[in-house]
């Protein structure tokens, strides 16, 4: 995807950052000055907005991350929002307003309790997760058994699966779109990882 | 109406006035007069006070509508004050044509001069067709043509005046009269005498006679106004036609042919006006001679015209009237601007060229006399030197006080002009010198401006006149807009002492729409007001001009306003201004940072992830 994107913006003068230790490259988009400034215009701010929507969800996707918190000083928020090369640095309100714009398209949540500071990112799609969740529990033959939501999230078995370290919130959603299908039940549990789940028989 | 000259205007319907000619005042929605009766094609404009003239400029139809009445035609001025709904006037009385032109130069003149009477005279005579009516008020009897009564200004019942116009035979006298005159040039003369001369009133019914409309006494048919009361009888075109008929006679003697002489035409002479029907005695058209009524009827200069005021008020007397106030103001710089005579010193030349060539009368009629006849390089050097002390002593003087230099003003932009030809022809002054010396010129620009004392109630619509005529070649040298700040130090430096508050300037700007002038004044989203021609520069154009701009760049730079500025040589809110309306059209975004904001071509739309 960076090679044809380099062919197409190759001309607009934007060095290319060197990749990051994890092996993401950042697009050459993320070294331009105005992409750090939340623009005025609307046209251009819809199309600002799509970019770092974009951007945001590559790189959570390719960190297997999940939340997004404004509060942390985390590398995440340092590497993604703020580019020490060309010393520009997004304002947290104006991260809110991508943010909005992504929840607007379905591809983050704000936490209800935290007051627009943390988010879900939701770099792949509940009902894509249930369909992962659902072909991993039938090919392991785990359907017709309780398991608690730890044991998928973190489970061994579930080790190599995309979904290991799964956000609860993201789990949950998931859940829910797996007992509309009709694919499963849930167990109130003591608390959240105890919260129990048992998949039907394939095609029941 | 004669008396008054058609004037040239400039684009912005302001008068253009003549070297050393200033505006002394400014009065807008005045009406005029001729006579005592309202001029119709002049119903309300901007009058003028100027050192020579009055003008006035209609305020619907400047272009054609605009007149000017030299001030030296002014023998008196009189001021009415207003009384009820009537407006204050004033009233200039006029030197009588005669003074002007001499009739008795030649014959030729005669007829010629007759014809142009007989136009004016009718003008003149042209609103007077209706019978007299009294005032229900004050109970004045007022002539027909006015609508208000000349006393109170209470209007003319409208019932009233249909009702009360009188169903004179007005035309018939002349139709019927016509064939016998043409059958019998000379031979009916008697018949009418005998007719007129015994007020026989059957007799009178029969031939013709015109009833008075207001004491209904039978008055000969050539009568213009009742010989009892004065009213008005006739109509203006039967009036016209009689005109028109007695020329023709003149004419028709003045063309007989060389056997009759000088004694025939005298013989003749009292044929015509006892075919005139007249017997009346010093009535201005039915004078004993036809031809001395001419003149009275248009000059004045008869002494029976004295008494018959409705036609020599039409043309030696016009009103003003004042219908939004400021008479006081007007009337006291009319009687002085007629008691300077700026119009006697006119005709001497520019001052500083007097100083000039007169230099060497001035020191020969000095002490030092006996120099007169020296030729050579001396006197060449003493003229030189002459010319110097002469420049010299009207700059020391000219900056004494300011007083002094409003005074000089019309010297020092004389000899700002002469010391910059002086500059173009000698080249050993350098370019660059030259070029600051112009635009110290063109700061000199405004050598009489509008100002509040001068323009009163209409200075803001003269201030953007003015602003415009000077403003426009400036903000087209600038690429069509102009912040109101630069304009406003421009327009303030060239106006020289007569500097205008920042509101002024605002609300005259906001007066071009109402007066087409081709500038607007033009507020953007950042509150930033600017001056720009009409609709020249789009901003279309604008902001391709700025995106073309930032694309040149250098990959990776951004353009800031103050960059922007500098290289298109506009202000830096207006280059500002630019790079914001270019922005929201979405060809540029911004960059902001701690070191401001920075402008770089839009590259998120097209880009791909």
């Amino acid at each position: 995807m960076s090679l044809s994107a380099a062919s197409s913006n190759a001309a607009q003068g934007l060095s290319q950052s060197p990749a990051l230790a994890s092996g993401f490259q950042f697009p050459s988009i993320h070294n331009f000055p105005p992409f750090y400034t939340l623009q005025p215009t609307a046209s251009t701010w819809k199309n600002q907005a799509d970019l770092w929507g974009t951007v945001v969800m590559r790189y959570f996707r390719h960190h297997r991350l999940y939340q997004l918190d404004l509060d942390d000083a985390n590398t995440t928020n340092e590497q993604l929002f703020h580019n020490q090369r060309i010393n520009r640095r997004l304002k947290p309100e104006t991260i809110q307003a991508i943010v909005d714009e992504m929840v607007k398209k379905g591809d983050a949540e704000w936490d209800p309790t935290s007051r627009k500071r943390k988010a879900i990112i939701l770099w792949r799609k509940p009902e894509e997760w249930a369909t992962f969740i659902s072909t991993w529990v039938f090919e392991s033959g785990l359907n017709n058994t309780i398991m608690t939501y730890y044991e998928i999230a973190h489970g061994d078995n579930a080790e190599d699966q995309e979904f290991y370290n799964i956000h609860p919130t993201v789990l949950q959603k998931t859940m829910d779109v797996l007992v509309k299908r009709g694919v499963a039940t849930t167990f109130q549990g003591a608390n959240f990882e105890e919260m129990g789940v048992k998949f039907f028989n394939a095609g029941a | 109406m004669d008396r008054w000259d058609p004037i040239e205007l400039t684009s912005t319907f302001r008068p253009i006035l003549e070297p050393l000619e200033t505006i002394q005042t400014t009065q807008d929605q005045v009406g005029l007069y001729d006579g005592r009766l309202k001029a119709e094609d002049y119903p309300s404009g901007t009058v003028y006070l100027t050192g020579y003239r009055i003008l006035y400029i209609d305020a619907k139809d400047p272009a054609r509508k605009s007149i000017g009445l030299s001030l030296r035609l002014i023998q008196g001025i009189q001021h009415y004050g207003g009384f009820i709904s009537s407006s204050p006037k004033i009233t200039l009385d006029l030197y009588p044509r005669s003074t002007i032109v001499d009739p008795q130069s030649s014959s030729d003149l005669i007829s010629t001069q007759g014809q142009q009477t007989l136009d004016n005279s009718f003008s003149g005579l042209a609103i007077k067709n209706e019978p007299s009516w009294v005032c229900a008020i004050c109970y004045n009897s007022n002539q027909g043509g006015i609508q208000k009564c000349t006393i109170c200004g209470v209007k003319r019942p409208i019932g009233e005046s249909v009702a009360n116009t009188p169903t004179t035979p007005a035309a018939d006298p002349f139709l019927l009269n016509e064939p016998n005159y043409m059958d019998h040039p000379f031979g009916n003369a008697p018949q009418n005498a005998a007719s007129n001369g015994g007020p026989d009133p059957t007799m009178a019914e029969a031939t013709t006679g015109i009833a008075c409309p207001a004491c209904t006494f039978q008055n000969d048919p050539f009568m213009i106004q009742c010989e009892i009361c004065g009213t008005e009888l006739q109509d203006a075109d039967s009036i016209a036609f009689m005109l028109h008929r007695q020329q023709q006679h003149q004419r028709s003697i003045r063309q007989l042919p060389s056997t009759i002489n000088n004694g025939a035409i005298s013989t003749s002479l009292p044929s015509t006006t006892a075919q005139g029907g007249n017997n009346s005695p010093s009535k201005s058209l039915g004078g004993s001679k036809l031809f001395s009524g001419f003149y009275g009827l248009s000059s004045g200069s008869s002494p029976s015209s004295g008494k018959s005021t409705s036609n020599d008020e039409a043309n030696n007397s016009v009103k003003l009237s004042f219908r939004a106030g400021g008479i006081g103001h007007f009337h006291t710089l009319l009687k002085a601007a007629v008691a300077a005579k700026a119009w006697e010193s006119k005709l001497k030349p520019k001052p500083l060229e007097t100083s000039n060539s007169s230099s060497s009368d001035l020191t020969s009629t000095g002490p030092a006399t006996p120099q007169i006849k020296i030729g050579g390089i001396s006197n060449i050097l003493r003229t030189v030197e002459t010319n110097k002390k002469v420049t010299d002593e009207t700059l020391s003087q000219a900056f004494q006080d300011l007083n002094g230099l409003m005074e000089k003003a019309a010297e020092m932009v004389t000899l700002a002009e002469t010391i910059s030809n002086r500059l173009a022809k000698s080249s050993s002054v350098d370019k660059e010198e030259s070029a600051t010396f112009k635009t110290y010129l063109l700061s000199m620009g405004i050598a009489a401006p509008v100002t509040k004392d001068t323009a009163g109630a209409v200075f803001h619509k003269e201030l953007a006149r003015e602003l415009v005529e000077f403003i426009l070649p400036i903000v087209e040298r600038e690429g069509g807009t102009m912040s109101l700040m630069d304009i406003y130090c421009v327009f303030n430096r060239a106006r020289g002492v007569e500097l205008i508050s920042p509101k002024d300037l605002h609300t005259a700007c906001q007066l071009f729409p109402d007066l087409n002038l081709p500038l607007r004044l033009r507020k953007f989203d950042s509150g930033l007001l600017v001056i720009q021609t009409l609709a020249r520069y789009s901003d279309d154009e604008v902001s391709t001009a700025v995106w073309k701009r930032i694309q040149g760049l250098p990959p990776g730079a951004g353009l800031t306003a103050i960059e922007l500025a500098s290289a298109v040589q506009i202000s830096v809110a207006l280059a500002q201004e630019q790079l914001l309306m270019t922005e929201a059209r979405g060809r540029i975004c911004r960059d902001e940072s701690v070191e401001g904001i920075r402008f770089y071509d839009n590259l998120f739309t097209n880009w791909e992830l």
